[in-house]
């Protein structure tokens, strides 16, 4: 009974037939009786304070329904983070003042679009402009303009830092004292939008029961019950996230949005459903982008390239309100220490309140920024000690069951076999001596090789923690799957029937599986923190085999045979020893209601990751335990370099992944090509341009992510660490998110493999590319 | 963002089309260009006249030594024609390096022409251009590219008149009662406000290419961000004669994407004549192209750049206009 039938397979996705025929409801496409439009009324300025709003010729517009500003509401803030020392900052409309271009400011709801619109170019607000600032490194002057005045201070006298997390062992200066060679290098990263093809959309009905009823385009709907009925006022009975369709998120669409409270609040008002969905220029300038960061490390190492100290500082913009800037600069210290050791360590983060929009996770959170300046400080430091930078990475790695000084376990940690089998795979170390030599030669067009690593936590303990689920068996003997967890794109519906189906014996098609609805389905953890597959998927293991439990006790009773000795196949149950003694799914469901009071087979199961641990760590010390399961790559990025325009394209990236146990081997590769060509986004041609905090390329043209055209070819090596074994807790690690920082780092390797150039900041744009090479050649000559 | 309201025609003949354009309309072709500068109210006109209609605008013929090519030929059946591929290679790789494939399909040669000059602070949407005050090209006094500037630089950043200039095409324009003839560079004004010749009720009917000696081939190189979609951020394109040893007899070179309109370089036939390519004098053909073109931090990349990167353009376009059937298509 122990060869896996649908584990492990890459079956086809469960919502592919749907989606591909356009059936899939996206939050777009909920239409109900009665339906408003709604809009938002946003700041052109970067910091002013609200002296006056009139909204009366607005709402005397013939077609509006319902206006709303900061005088509707409780005025209770929230953020992204909720603790004693970072508490909410933010209002979900703005109260007194504004903080950036795109701030919320007020709502409205009409007949139709264009009058919403109208109705928005009525409101008459009087601003008195206040002096922003824009640059994090100028915000963390003491004479900065001040952005929060009230928010309590957590590094005086700095006024807009707004997170810091300091964290360090051994002794660095000793360290650096014994060093045969010490680096200081500072590196740069852009910031960045998620791309995501469905823009933020949500419509609320609060219905007549008074119940608030809401659609929306998200990555978990627990999260998003939580915040709504928070700054809402009313209880979480009250509220109700309904699932549909979400066309990508990548990071952007967790926490509260302002719109879905305006929406709601709006709904509440004049007891209609109310729609806002925002237009692409909307999600580019309003929404949320993604964390830019300024690392800068010195790192010490003896002659044979063991790393003896290293001193790290991270500086995030985060925007005008903490978003999850107070996050990142933790995960910048854990992406920074789990892959290599390092025996002493000194680490600063700093988020820091700026007049720009505030932000969101994106795919890595921090990891393709740190491991694009570790990464490169690496080979930078390989290159001085003549050292090749597989071996010095090698000579560096973290072993399997090393313990992380947070007290993690890295476990059957596969970081070192993925570098190996990647030098391998693409003959890395010779192409690198290739690579080195094609630095001397005229050739216009060169071509070099560089690596990339990381190592990435797989489920934390943020709200909610856990997940459960339930499996209900029906009359026929087909299931229900019940689940919080929401699909985002990435499979988790298809991931979660497989499981099911596995710990039950059937075919997947008979899992029917209902999700991400707040009233009828079970908590979950939400499609972030890389957790999913983990955490949902035991729960629905627990959930599944505890129903295969009550199913084989059942039938155990009706064959009059010892459960030890029943064999489950294709909705059957046999007795091993004499297959013809057997029962149906569906006359076992059906003895069990007649013999047991009426009960039928419902298997409930909960899961949450560090079970042990009562907390999150400490997001200022970095004290407590992260993550139970570290997944590694190693990539190698093959790259071409026009010298004559700097132009960077990038031909082929390899990928050596250690994800634990890949549950369904084409989502996986799935994930590690758009992990691709994020990262090659990332480390080429995508950047939010910023002038006086507003955007100047909102667009899909003028924003540069990469198109069909650019794709480039991947290949992939599976080093598989873990086993899944039916009735056992299995452990996969993350998939979704790591594969980014290898690619960015990689290609920034390659690019100085070919061409001797050390880009210090992303993306690597042809113009800054060339300036690069124009300045060395003069150097040389 | 919605479409402002407008009056639409469709006419049938061209007689038809001529006299509603007498009434102050706008010419509409696939719509392209013209359907996302009204949704950002950069174009409100009152009444649009679509050519759709006009069959005997969709044709591309030999005519008289030439081959004649209707202004609502798709820019699909252009970068599919052999008639083109194998007499015109620099049109060929231009229209296949428009945009992108689902944009050829509705997309046509006259509307490409004719597609207005490009800013970044400029092709923005009414509410974005609402933060700031409005630049000279929308009616307003000041330029967000050049601080102080008086003149708009606006950049024509259409991919087919660089190369229908390069091989010398002539393009029909008429009106009710009228037809004229002119070269495609004539269609220019050199105005970012306005950067057409063209009076407001004329509209291009086709254009006209002759054939090309057999020793002339062409060639058109672009530079893009992205060659899945973006439009040109330089581009060059060469017709290049040659003799049978090789030597340069003739050669025409019209930058695009570098101002207001594409623009000749005078002089470049010249430095190259009676030389093959290995002779030339490149330092010199640096020095000459793009030297009087003013490029200004207006698109994705800095106007500095782009300038810098207009003579290695011009350059990939003649060595490949020397290669077989122009070159491999666009790098
Ligand atoms: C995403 C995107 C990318 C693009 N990339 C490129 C690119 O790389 N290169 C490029 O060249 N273009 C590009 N374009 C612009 C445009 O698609 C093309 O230029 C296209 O060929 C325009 O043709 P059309 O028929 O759609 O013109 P329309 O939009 O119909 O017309 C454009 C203008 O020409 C006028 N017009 C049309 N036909 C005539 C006529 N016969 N006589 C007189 N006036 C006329 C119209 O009044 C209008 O002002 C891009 C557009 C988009 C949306
Ligand atoms: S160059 Fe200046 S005037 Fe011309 S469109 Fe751009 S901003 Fe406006």
């Amino acid at each position: 009974m122990d060869e896996l039938l649908h584990v492990g397979r890459s079956i086809p996705r469960k919502d592919g037939p749907i989606k591909a025929t356009g059936r899939a409801k996206y939050t777009v496409d909920v239409a109900l009786p009665g339906m408003l439009a709604g809009k938002v009324l946003r700041s052109p300025h970067p910091h002013a304070r609200i002296v006056s709003i009139d909204t009366g010729k607005a709402a005397r517009l013939p077609g509006v329904r319902a206006v709303v500003t900061a005088e509707d509401s409780l005025k209770i803030k929230h953020g992204f983070v909720e603790t004693p020392r970072y508490p909410a900052d933010q209002y979900p409309i703005a109260v007194d003042r504004v903080r950036h271009v795109g701030e919320d400011i007020a709502g409205v709801a009409a007949i139709d679009e264009e009058t919403a619109e109208e109705a928005l170019s009525l409101i008459e607000v009087e601003y008195e402009l206040l002096p922003a600032v824009f640059d994090p490194e100028e915000a963390m002057r003491p004479d900065a303009p001040e952005i929060h005045p009230n928010n309590p201070k957590v590094d005086e006298p700095y006024r807009n830092i707004g997170g810091k997390t300091a964290t360090s062992w051994g002794d660095t200066e000793r360290a650096f004292a014994e060093s045969y060679l010490v680096r200081e290098d500072k590196f740069y990263c852009q910031m960045r939008a998620h791309g995501y093809m469905e823009p933020q959309a949500t419509v609320a009905h609060f219905d007549y029961s008074g119940k608030l009823n809401v659609w929306t385009s998200s990555m978990g709907v627990f999260l998003k019950r939580a915040k709504l009925a928070k700054t809402l006022g009313i209880p979480h009975s009250s509220v109700r996230v309904l699932k549909t369709y979400v066309g990508g998120a990548f990071g952007g669409k967790i926490d509260l949005f302002h719109h879905e409270y305006i929406a709601s609040l709006l709904s509440m008002k004049c007891h209609l459903p109310v729609k806002i969905v925002y237009s692409r220029e909307e999600v580019f300038k309003a929404a949320r982008p993604a964390q830019p960061l300024i690392v800068r490390i010195k790192t010490g190492v003896a002659k044979d390239g063991e790393i003896l100290g290293q001193e790290i500082e991270a500086i995030n913009d985060s925007g005008a309100y903490h978003g999850s800037g107070v996050v990142v600069i933790f995960l910048a210290w854990g992406f920074a220490m789990a892959p290599y050791r390092a025996p002493n360590l000194k680490y600063e983060g700093y988020s820091v309140y700026t007049n720009n929009l505030v932000r969101a996770p994106q795919r890595g959170h921090g990891a393709p920024k740190m491991r694009f300046a570790v990464e490169s400080q690496f080979d930078m430091i390989a290159e001085e000690l003549g050292m090749d930078p597989v071996e010095f990475r090698l000579r560096n790695v973290r072993k399997p069951g090393d313990i992380l000084p947070n007290g993690d376990s890295v476990k059957k940690f596969g970081l070192s076999e993925c570098i190996e089998r990647v030098a391998e795979r693409t003959d890395f170390r010779n192409r690198h001596e290739a690579g080195k030599r094609e630095r001397e030669t005229g050739a216009t067009v060169k071509r070099g090789i560089g690596i990339g690593t990381t190592a990435y936590f797989g489920g934390s303990l943020i709200y909610p923690n856990s997940s459960s689920a339930i499996v209900k068996l029906n009359d026929d003997g087909s299931v229900s799957l019940l689940t919080g967890a929401l699909d985002i794109g990435q499979g988790c519906e298809t991931i979660l029937c497989q499981i099911a189906a596995e710990e039950l014996r059937m075919p997947v098609e008979e899992v029917q599986i209902y999700a991400a609805d707040t009233e009828t389905t079970p908590v979950d953890i939400g499609s972030w923190i890389s957790g999913l597959t983990y955490v949902t998927g035991n729960a629905v293991k627990k959930a599944a085999g505890q129903a295969m439990e009550k199913l084989l006790a059942a039938a155990a009773r009706e064959l009059d045979a010892d459960v030890e000795d029943l064999v489950a196949r294709d909705k059957q149950i046999f007795v091993g020893h004499s297959p013809e003694r057997k029962i149906s799914y569906a006359r076992a469901v059906a003895a069990s209601i007649a013999r047991d009071r009426g009960d039928s087979i419902i298997g409930e199961g909960h899961f949450r990751t560090m079970k042990d641990v009562p907390t999150h760590p400490s997001l200022a010390s970095t004290k407590g335990r992260w993550t139970e399961n570290y997944s590694s790559y190693a990539q190698v990025a093959e790259v071409e370099v026009d010298t004559e325009t700097g132009a960077v394209k990038i031909v082929k990236v390899t990928t050596a992944h250690d994800c634990g146990f890949p549950v369904n081997p084409a989502l996986v590769e799935g994930q590690i090509d758009g992990q691709v060509s994020m990262g090659q986004g990332h480390i080429l041609s995508e950047e939010l341009r910023v002038e006086n905090g507003c955007v100047i390329n909102p667009s899909f043209l003028e924003y540069k992510i990469p198109c069909s055209l650019e794709m480039v070819e991947t290949d992939y090596i599976d080093v598989i660490t873990e086993e899944y074994k039916r009735g056992h807790h299995y452990n996969t690690k993350e998939v979704g998110e790591g594969y980014v920082s290898g690619t960015v780092a990689s290609v920034a390797n390659a690019v100085f493999n070919a061409t001797g150039v050390r880009m210090k900041k992303t993306p690597i744009n042809p113009y800054d590319m060339l300036a690069e090479l124009k300045r060395i050649r003069k150097e040389v000559s | 963002m919605r479409l402002p309201h407008f009056d639409l025609h469709q006419p049938s003949t061209l007689e038809e089309a001529f006299s509603l354009m007498e009434g102050g309309a706008l010419a509409l072709a696939g719509g392209t260009d013209l359907i996302p500068l009204m949704k950002y109210g950069l174009e409100v006109p009152s009444t649009l006249v679509s050519l759709k209609r006009v069959d005997c605008l969709k044709s591309i013929a030999r005519r008289d030594g030439g081959v004649f090519i209707g202004a609502m030929t798709s820019l699909a059946e252009l970068a599919s024609s052999r008639i083109i591929s194998e007499n015109f290679a620099a049109l060929f790789q231009a229209a296949r390096s428009v945009a992108a494939p689902p944009i050829w399909n509705v997309a046509t040669v006259g509307g490409n022409i004719c597609q207005d000059s490009r800013c970044l602070y400029y092709n923005q949407s009414r509410a974005w251009r609402l933060e700031k005050p409005a630049c000279l090209k929308a009616g307003g006094n000041v330029c967000h590219a050049v601080p102080k500037g008086k003149k708009c630089f606006s950049v024509y950043s259409g991919d087919l008149a660089p190369a229908l200039a390069a091989l010398g095409a002539m393009a029909r324009v008429e009106k009710k009662g009228g037809s004229r003839s002119v070269s495609i560079l004539e269609l220019f004004s050199s105005n970012g406000l306005r950067p057409f010749t063209l009076e407001k009720e004329e509209i291009v009917t086709g254009v006209e290419i002759a054939l090309p000696a057999k020793s002339t081939n062409s060639s058109y190189r672009k530079m893009r961000a992205r060659p899945s979609v973006d439009y040109p951020l330089v581009s060059a394109a060469a017709c290049v004669t040659r003799d049978g040893g090789g030597k340069i007899e003739k050669m025409r070179l019209v930058l695009g994407a570098v101002g207001p309109s594409p623009a000749l370089v005078y002089g470049a036939g010249r430095l190259f004549e009676g030389n093959t390519l290995e002779e030339a004098d490149w330092e010199a053909f640096s020095e000459l192209v793009g030297k009087d073109v003013r490029m200004v931090d207006n698109l994705s990349y800095p106007g500095s750049y782009r300038k810098e990167m207009v003579p290695i353009i011009a350059a990939r376009a003649v060595r490949a206009a020397c290669g077989p059937g122009g070159g491999e298509e666009n790098a």
